[in-house]
């Protein structure tokens, strides 16, 4: 296999969470090729040992030296070394066990609830954050996974971001069209013919609609928050179970005296034709 | 030759099974099922109180709005249902499946009652009643072809006495049947045919589905106005 095939697979198997698999795989790599970049950085990725860490970005930063990330990440790595580590660095061929890991699944936790709200670059800047400071790799193949997934669905899928206003109006209308329609074939297609009772229905329907979309907002509408705080924060979560249960109200009572209506007429028919 | 389609190939994007799809299939089923205790309730009446008739609706007479929902769940015999219901579920599912349960409920009363509206206007005085459930269909059809027009579905194809299952594009298929009701319905109204199909009902409600756009999730309508598959 040539030593690109064997990059490939060694990140293929480092993403799917076969550390060891890529670990030899990419130590292989480096044997035939030591400058290879890519395999370098991936190696400090997988590999378990803070010191062996250190070495594979120093190898990796002597190859790019002008790389701010690169720089970034080491520096980080350098901090979390006790004073006298650096001097007992055994080389990958001699390496024995890795230190003992640091967890970080809060900030995975974090991210991933900055990508359900849709703030996607924080939710990067976390992935980056567990990347660089974490001692699980686990959790750091897991963190650049992430990262990808976020870039696969903003790039490749070039979603637009659609305003959370127009979004609001939208969802509004649709309830708001079928009454209207109602009321028009209720008044024999003449809106002239539309009683007062059933325009002021129109405006319950709109209001009512209104007030469920925005409780229903995901990521939460910005002018809620400005009103009612983050989602949890405070009274937040009773002021939306309020509003949206008024909503359903202010929705339901001109549909519900609508069609009470309607059957009273249905009725009035039913007589007249059955002769009851 | 024959042509049927069967199902959608494609897969769901954001939800589960399409229970409303299937809701309202068994909605329908059970009505029919219980049509012959209906015409007992109502002898000979069944039509002209729960059909939508044009004169009653110009009239203000009768249930109006209320007898033209209830009429979209009426069916005359078990092809007039299993058509549709295999309409509802070939071109219903992904379109639940963009606009989620409740919003397609809506949408899909909104365009029975689209379609009713057409066909009251092109019929004024008429008194036959207009029933069946392929006027709120159609509008699903629309709405497909706005969302899906890359879909696929499986179809039934008889050549002769030999059957094929071919997997084509959706768009082809209702590009052919939107011509069809175009043509039968301008066809009935300039030769003043009495029929049987109301076209103009099925033209109501598949323009109606232009504004499937206010009942989509919020991912759909993002991916819509971005052009990327819906």
């Amino acid at each position: 296999m040539a030593s690109d095939d064997t990059l490939t697979v060694a990140i293929a198997a480092a993403r799917s969470g076969k550390l060891a698999v890529a670990e030899k795989l990419l130590r292989k790599v480096l044997d035939d090729d030591p400058g290879n970049l890519a395999a370098w950085v991936w190696y400090s990725d997988v590999t378990t040992n803070l010191p062996e860490r250190i070495r594979a970005l120093e190898q990796a930063i002597a190859l790019r030296p002008d790389d701010p990330l690169l720089q970034g990440r080491i520096e980080a790595l350098r901090r979390e070394m006790p004073p006298k580590e650096p001097q007992q660095v055994p080389a990958y061929t001699e390496r024995k066990t890795g230190p003992p890991t640091e967890s970080m699944p809060f900030l995975l936790q974090q991210g991933k609830v900055l990508e359900d709200r849709g703030e996607f670059e924080a939710a990067v800047e976390t992935y980056i954050s567990v990347k660089t400071h974490s001692r699980s790799p686990a959790e750091r193949v897991e963190a650049t996974r992430r990262i990808e997934d976020i870039h696969t669905r903003l790039e490749a899928d070039k979603i637009q971001r659609v305003h959370p206003t127009l979004n609001l109006l939208r969802l509004t209308t649709g309830p708001v069209l079928l009454f209207i329609i109602m009321v028009l074939m209720q008044s024999g297609l003449n809106p002239l013919h539309t009683p007062v009772l059933s325009m002021l229905g129109i405006l319950s329907v709109a209001a009512g609609s209104l007030m469920i979309s925005v409780t229903e907002m995901r990521p939460v509408h910005p002018r809620w928050v400005a009103m009612f705080g983050e989602p949890g924060a405070g009274d937040e979560a009773e002021m939306r179970k309020g509003v949206r249960l008024l909503g359903w109200a202010l929705l339901l009572a001109p549909y519900t005296m609508f069609l009470i209506d309607a059957g009273q007429r249905l009725g009035v028919l039913q007589a007249s034709v059955l002769g009851k | 030759m024959m042509f049927v389609p069967l199902t959608d190939t494609e897969s769901n994007r954001y939800g589960g099974p399409p229970l409303m799809t299937l809701t309202l299939i068994l909605f329908n089923l059970l009505v029919f099922v219980y049509k012959p205790w209906l015409w007992v309730m109502f002898p000979g009446q069944l039509y002209r109180l729960y059909g939508s008739v044009p004169q009653f609706i110009m009239q203000e007479q009768g249930g109006g709005a209320l007898a033209s929902l209830t009429s979209t769940f009426l069916h005359a015999d078990i092809f007039h249902l299993g058509g549709n219901m295999l309409f509802l579920w070939v071109f219903g599912r992904r379109v639940e499946d963009a606009c989620g349960p409740g919003r397609y409920l809506v949408f899909y009363l909104f365009c029975g009652l689209c379609a009713d509206l057409l066909s009251t206007l092109m019929r004024l005085e008429d008194v036959v009643p207009g029933i069946g459930a392929s006027g709120a269909i159609a509008g699903l059809l629309g709405a497909y072809l706005i969302l899906f027009p890359g879909g696929r579905i499986r179809a039934l194809l008889l050549l002769g006495a030999v059957p094929t299952f071919p997997r084509i594009r959706a768009f082809w298929f209702l590009i052919y049947w939107i011509g069809m009701q175009l043509a039968s319905a301008f066809i009935s109204v300039y030769f003043e045919s009495d029929y049987s199909v109301n076209y103009w009902a099925h033209l109501g409600g598949f323009f109606a589905s232009v504004f499937v756009v206010f009942f989509l999730r919020h991912e759909s309508f993002a991916r819509f106005l971005s052009s990327e598959p819906v």
